[in-house]
């Protein structure tokens, strides 16, 4: 099954019109190795026909992975932060 | 007037409660915030609850606690792409009470409960509220800034219980940015399957319960883990690896998981589930040699957030995370007394972690994990040639067995560097122990 249909089965809050996360595009545009699209478990960072970073976050499950990715192996170029208390995945374990 | 308590602990889960619950019983006046909807809502894990700490908490927890099956069967698992060799450990003595303590439990449910018990014995729980730094005064913590209007809240002591990511143990400059090889990335489904199912697969009755290991193929031959536990109507299955493997071999999470699943070995364990749940989250695995500082004026940095994770073959993160909650309570108990919350008093945390198994856990498991990520060979071609050969051993065909096991000889000279071989179990060996 692919991700997007698994989310489709998580639960999510969504802050609309809120993202928690943003890119800045230059430091975006200088990275070669692009770490997010390798390790973000929901394929929230894609790349479009130009080569350059996509995001979505609405369906982020906030494991902070994309921080370490980006802030190590890429160029800085993510602001990430916890959306709004209450907000974002609420897993139900079942 | 602004509102002071004795403590103020960010994030409801193992680590947080588990100092909350002792605070509060302490007749101290804890407040706990929880970014989720409710405490468990962001929580998900490597599977088992080892639950030493929790029994002495809350004796015969397991007659009231949401949990799922107790642990009676370990299975590690050695892949290669078309051979398997299964270890089985399994034991009548893990049936019984204290059930070897190793549980698997949900989080959405666990944590739950675990916040109502402290909510109980007076601790104060407020969800839906996320902590964005801390307040100082006088070169110490004195309190939160909570995304919330007039969200400043004033305490003796902040204990950051905030998990993995915990901004606030980098924002008071306790932690610094993990590097690739010290985080592990896990994501894990959920597949309910009837509960008759998951007994007869499994080999399992009643409440027991069953965990899979798997290295090699597991995991296309990487450094890294593919599991599986069994709940009382639902299996979690998952992989986990470090963020370094995943960048420098290209490979996704995802797609790592899905190969696990669909694995011979393993894609018959899961079939017909339906599928319930995506979950990911990260592990601080950097152990010992990489712990932040744990403790400054006013402030105690627990679980995850202080990496006490004892990432080795016993992989131990919840016991850890309650028993730092315990010290961590027991510390500000004792400074309630003296009145003082300064550094150096605080740093009792530290002696307390020191002296029991956190501190011993960690030191010994120090080089273990990080010897097996720098000799891959293990995890690749020596994984399959063992399971292979022990394949070919079992292999019934027209050649006599004698010619056979030359031919299996013949193979084990060709393909494994002997030297190399016994110089890397020898330093594996020093690792260990």
């Amino acid at each position: 099954m692919k991700v997007e249909e698994k989310l489709g089965l998580d639960k999510f809050k969504v802050d609309l019109g809120n993202a928690h996360m943003s890119i800045d595009k230059e430091l975006c545009r200088q990275c070669e190795t692009k770490p997010c699209t390798i390790v973000c478990p929901v394929d929230n960072f894609t790349l479009d026909e130009n080569g350059e970073i996509v995001m979505s976050w609405e369906g982020c499950v906030e494991c902070g992975a994309i921080i370490v990715a980006c802030h190590v192996a890429g160029n800085k170029a993510v602001k990430w932060e916890y959306p709004k208390g209450g907000y974002g995945i609420c897993y139900r374990g079942e | 007037m602004e509102e002071k308590f004795d403590a103020i602990v960010v994030g409801a889960g193992p680590a947080g409660i588990s100092a909350a619950l002792v605070m509060a019983r302490a007749g101290l006046n804890v407040v706990v915030f929880e970014r989720g909807e409710y405490p468990g809502a962001k929580n998900t894990f490597g599977g088992i609850l080892y639950s030493t700490v929790l029994n002495q908490l809350i004796p015969k927890f397991w007659e009231e606690a949401p949990l799922e099956r107790h642990i009676t069967s370990r299975t590690l698992c050695f892949m290669s792409p078309r051979h398997g060799v299964k270890l089985n450990i399994q034991s009548e003595d893990f049936a019984e009470p204290p059930f070897n303590n190793t549980f698997t439990i949900i989080r959405a449910k666990f944590d739950r409960w675990f916040a109502e018990k402290a909510e109980e014995a007076g601790a104060l729980i407020i969800p839906e509220t996320v902590v964005d730094d801390v307040i100082w005064k006088d070169g110490r913590v004195v309190g939160v800034k909570t995304r919330r209007e007039e969200g400043e809240l004033y305490a003796d002591v902040v204990l950051a219980a905030d998990g993995v990511n915990s901004f606030l143990a980098e924002k008071v400059g306790l932690r610094k940015q993990f590097t690739l090889d010290q985080v592990g990335l896990s994501v894990q489904d959920i597949y309910a399957l009837p509960r008759g199912v998951i007994e007869d697969r499994f080999n399992l009755s009643g409440d027991r319960g069953a965990v899979y290991e798997c290295v090699g193929d597991a995991l296309q031959g990487i450094w890294g883990i593919g599991f599986i536990y069994t709940n009382k109507e639902s299996v979690s299955i998952g992989i986990g690896t470090t963020l370094k493997f995943l960048i420098e071999k290209r490979l996704k999470p995802q797609d790592l998981l899905e190969h696990f699943e669909n694995h011979p070995l393993i894609k018959d364990l899961i079939k017909g589930g339906e599928l319930r749940e995506y979950l990911a989250h990260m592990t601080p695995e950097g152990g010992y040699d990489y712990l932040p500082k744990l403790y400054t004026h006013g402030m105690l940095v627990l679980g995850d957030a202080a990496g006490l994770v004892n990432a080795s073959p016993h992989y131990e993160g919840t016991n850890l995370a309650m028993a730092s909650g315990v010290a961590a309570a027991q510390t500000v108990i004792k400074a309630k007394e003296k009145g003082d919350f300064s550094e150096a008093s605080l740093s009792h945390y530290k002696r307390l972690l020191d002296e029991c198994f956190v501190m011993k856990d960690l030191k010994k498991s120090r080089h273990f994990f990080r010897f097996l990520q720098e000799n891959e060979d293990f995890m690749g071609p020596y994984l399959d040639l063992f399971t292979e050969l022990a394949c070919d051993y079992y292999t019934v065909n027209e050649l006599p067995k004698k010619e056979m096991e030359k031919r299996m000889r013949k193979k084990l000279f060709k393909r494994l560097p002997l030297l190399r071989f016994a110089w890397q179990c020898l330093k594996g060996g020093r690792a260990y122990f």
